[in-house]
């Protein structure tokens, strides 16, 4: 049965009693609520449903805050790690954390940060002031850090970040784009060409025979430290296809065999290690 | 590290035959010298253009032509360096894109190898019908006999007068300098190589404002691809009627392309726009074996059945085939080649290289990815045919820069000619190819319970 008005009289009962409730609108400025000291807020970093971070270390954040006040390290959308460095970095406390809330066991860190390695200021000074420190001039740069130490080590990055008076984030986010390296290699880098010539070619199998043999995975270096296995869209082989590319030099076109045959040789020949490297000029 | 033959990288093979126009300099002319050059008929144009023709008509030559920029947009030539001509501000640049997107595509590498001075006098010629003072070419950083070589080309010319202040005597300057640029695929798209070029993470920016408008440092900056370069030099030395003399009407002149994959004789190639597809595979020596499918214009392009190869090599047809020309890239795939798997690579690679700037790209082709990743191991979800073609409609609408609307395209066309493969793979577990492995794997992880 319906009664004329007790609609609007159950409106205004909720009314009624919302006035004489005590208020829960802080006039925050001046009156604050007590929290406990060390209460920072709680942020957090989206996840996918497997755990992994949904954040690609673009440096577009960091980029824009007005402030600087945005740091960040974490593995790109190729598994690279960016920013490695420092232990107390937010995204590396919650990487474990992420995979456990996600049923997975919490994985060592992938890509052990190896953050010392010494540069050569001085040149890399001169490097800088022959390109007339301008930042249309990065890329060049980076390319002769690259050649030098055959990675872009964080410090040469800070460095070239403080010489040009460049914020960092633009340094790091311009560095992770363009198939630098941002980890140093041991023993011998093998890089199989992944570019779609090289794949149609029979890249694939080449890939797969090496895999099997040095029995590492692409980012991975084998137990006596004497090859590193990565893959690259960047061999550019073209009509070498497909290739792969020992340290610096291309080979191809190569059938398995031949593929195999290279890397074995390469192997018995000493590799330069990284302190090597940090000398050589 | 150069074959002695052509002066250019081991990397580059041209193939004989075709309709050689831009290639036919190479291996005769010197790369580092001027004088060789010149004596090919070099710089005629740049002097026709400065002379005769001023900037105005320089621009309706190239109107006259038809030319269209051949890094795969394929936007009128005219239009846009009328367009840079038209915007007011001082300052303007033009900057030559030999990022060279794809690694496959070999065109720019080859003319920047082979012929520096060809590609640096379309850069003037441009110039000089923009109102540019100042131009960039930028090349990617590991083509670095290209660098090499067109940075002394840039210093011959500007000792000849051809380049630099107050060339050939007339009041018309034009500082060239040669940039290195990242190695990435984004890289090559327009508005982030403008961000590179100012020393920021190369990502591309929303348009309009278009380059033309407000571009390198908020001047009018005209973009524009190398190898469209080549050929508006070719038309201000030849004249626009000769450079329609090859090609389709809608689309004049010839096309640089790279052919890969399963051919007799992989290498670059010159044809005229509107030559059949199977044409420009029997330039390559045929397909080995039976050719199933070609994959045109790379990462952003599509797949066309054996059956379509009468189809001629241009803008239209190939975009009405559901493809595009992109930068030249052309991969032959034969009867072992599963479909599936290639787009699966296609759309891994653009996943890959994603600069991460616009969501739908980002996470897009990684969901792309993953799902058909499921099909290939046949543990599909009921939807996921439907939800590739869902999820691809999006992103094309929702795209920043034409890398991101064009990624899907190789899954796209592959899923209207081949649906068999995929019902295949999906339902049964089988690679009518005979090339994956197809046993059902478990998912990586069980989707979380109590979600």
């Amino acid at each position: 049965m319906r009664i004329p008005g007790a609609g609007i009289l159950k409106g205004l009962r909720q009314t009624a009693r919302n006035y004489w409730a005590p208020k829960v609108t802080n006039q925050y400025p001046e009156s604050r609520p007590t929290m406990p000291d060390r209460w920072r807020g709680r942020l957090d970093l989206i996840y996918d449903p497997f755990g992994e971070h949904k954040c690609e270390v673009c440096f577009q954040c960091a980029q824009v805050c007005p402030v600087e006040a945005i740091d960040m390290s974490g593995f790109d959308s190729t598994g690279r790690r960016i920013r490695y460095g420092l232990p107390e970095i937010y995204d590396e406390r919650q990487d474990p954390n992420a995979y456990r809330r996600a049923g997975l066991p919490a994985e060592p860190m992938r890509n052990a940060a190896r953050w010392d390695q010494e540069i050569d200021t001085p040149w890399l000074h001169g490097v800088i002031d022959g390109f007339g420190g301008r930042p249309e001039a990065l890329v060049a740069i980076f390319s002769a850090v690259e050649q030098r130490y055959g990675y872009l080590p964080e410090r040469a990055l800070r460095e070239v970040s403080e010489r040009m008076s460049i914020h960092w984030a633009q340094i790091f986010g311009a560095a992770g784009l363009g198939g630098f390296r941002l980890l140093p290699a041991d023993g011998h880098l093998v890089t199989v060409c992944t570019c779609a010539a090289c794949r149609f070619a029979g890249g694939e199998a080449l890939l797969e025979a090496l895999r099997a043999d040095l029995g590492v995975s692409p980012g991975e270096t084998t137990a006596d430290g004497a090859i590193s296995l990565a893959t690259s869209d960047e061999v550019a082989a073209g009509a070498l296809s497909p290739a792969l590319r020992i340290d610096t030099m291309v080979y191809g076109p190569l059938t398995v065999e031949q593929g195999r045959h290279v890397v074995a040789e390469r192997r018995k020949a000493p590799a330069r290690t990284k302190a090597a490297a940090g000398k050589a000029s | 590290m150069s074959d002695s033959s052509t002066g250019l990288s081991p990397q580059i093979r041209i193939l004989p035959g075709g309709d050689q126009r831009l290639l036919a300099e190479i291996g005769i002319v010197d790369p580092t010298s001027l004088e060789s050059y010149r004596k090919a008929g070099g710089y005629a144009g740049l002097a026709r253009a400065v002379r005769k023709l001023g900037p105005e008509g320089t621009i309706d030559e190239v109107a006259a032509a038809g030319l269209r920029g051949r890094g795969g947009g394929g936007y009128p030539t005219a239009d846009k360096w009328r367009a840079a001509r038209a915007a007011p501000g001082d300052g303007k640049v033009v900057v030559a894109n030999l990022i060279g997107a794809d690694p496959t595509a070999l065109g720019d590498r080859a003319l920047a190898e082979g012929n520096p001075h060809l590609l640096l006098e379309g850069v003037l010629v441009a110039a000089f019908a923009t109102g540019a003072s100042d131009a960039i070419i930028a090349v990617r950083r590991d083509w670095t006999v290209a660098i090499e070589r067109l940075r002394a080309a840039i210093a011959d010319a500007e000792a000849a007068h051809l380049a630099g202040y107050l060339v050939m005597g007339t009041d018309f300057s034009c500082v060239v300098r040669v940039w290195e640029g990242a190695a990435a695929l984004v890289a090559g798209e327009e508005t982030a190589l403008l961000a590179a070029l100012a020393g920021d993470r190369g990502m591309p920016v929303i348009r309009p404002p278009y380059p033309t408008e407000r571009g390198l440092g908020g001047a009018p900056t005209t973009v524009q691809n190398g190898e469209t370069l080549a050929h508006a030099a070719w038309i201000a030395r030849n004249s626009a009627k000769k450079f329609r003399a090859i090609g389709s009407k809608e689309a004049p002149g010839t096309k640089l392309v790279s052919v890969y994959g399963r051919v007799a004789e992989p290498g670059l190639v010159e044809v005229a726009l509107g030559t059949p597809l199977s044409g420009i595979l029997a330039f390559a020596g045929g397909g080995t074996g039976t050719t199933k499918a070609v994959f045109i214009g790379g990462p952003g392009g599509g797949a066309l059945t054996a059956k379509e190869l009468d189809t001629p090599y241009d803008y239209a047809s190939l975009h009405a085939a559901g493809a595009g020309i992109g930068l030249g890239q052309f991969l032959v795939a034969d009867g072992d080649t599963c479909m599936v798997d290639s787009a699966r690579f296609f759309l891994d690679y653009s996943a890959r290289e994603a600069c991460g700037k616009a969501v739908p790209c980002r996470i897009g082709t990684k969901r792309l990815v993953e799902t058909l990743d499921r099909i290939l191991v046949a543990t599909p979800r009921p939807n996921d045919l439907l939800l590739l073609r869902e999820l691809a409609r999006k992103m094309t609408d929702t795209a920043l820069c034409h890398l991101e609307a064009r990624a899907p395209g190789p899954m796209l066309t592959t899923l209207d000619r081949f649906p068999d493969e995929y019902r295949a793979h999906a339902e049964r577990g089988e690679c009518l190819a005979g090339a994956c492995r197809t046993s059902p794997q478990p998912p990586l992880l069980a989707p979380l319970a109590g979600l």
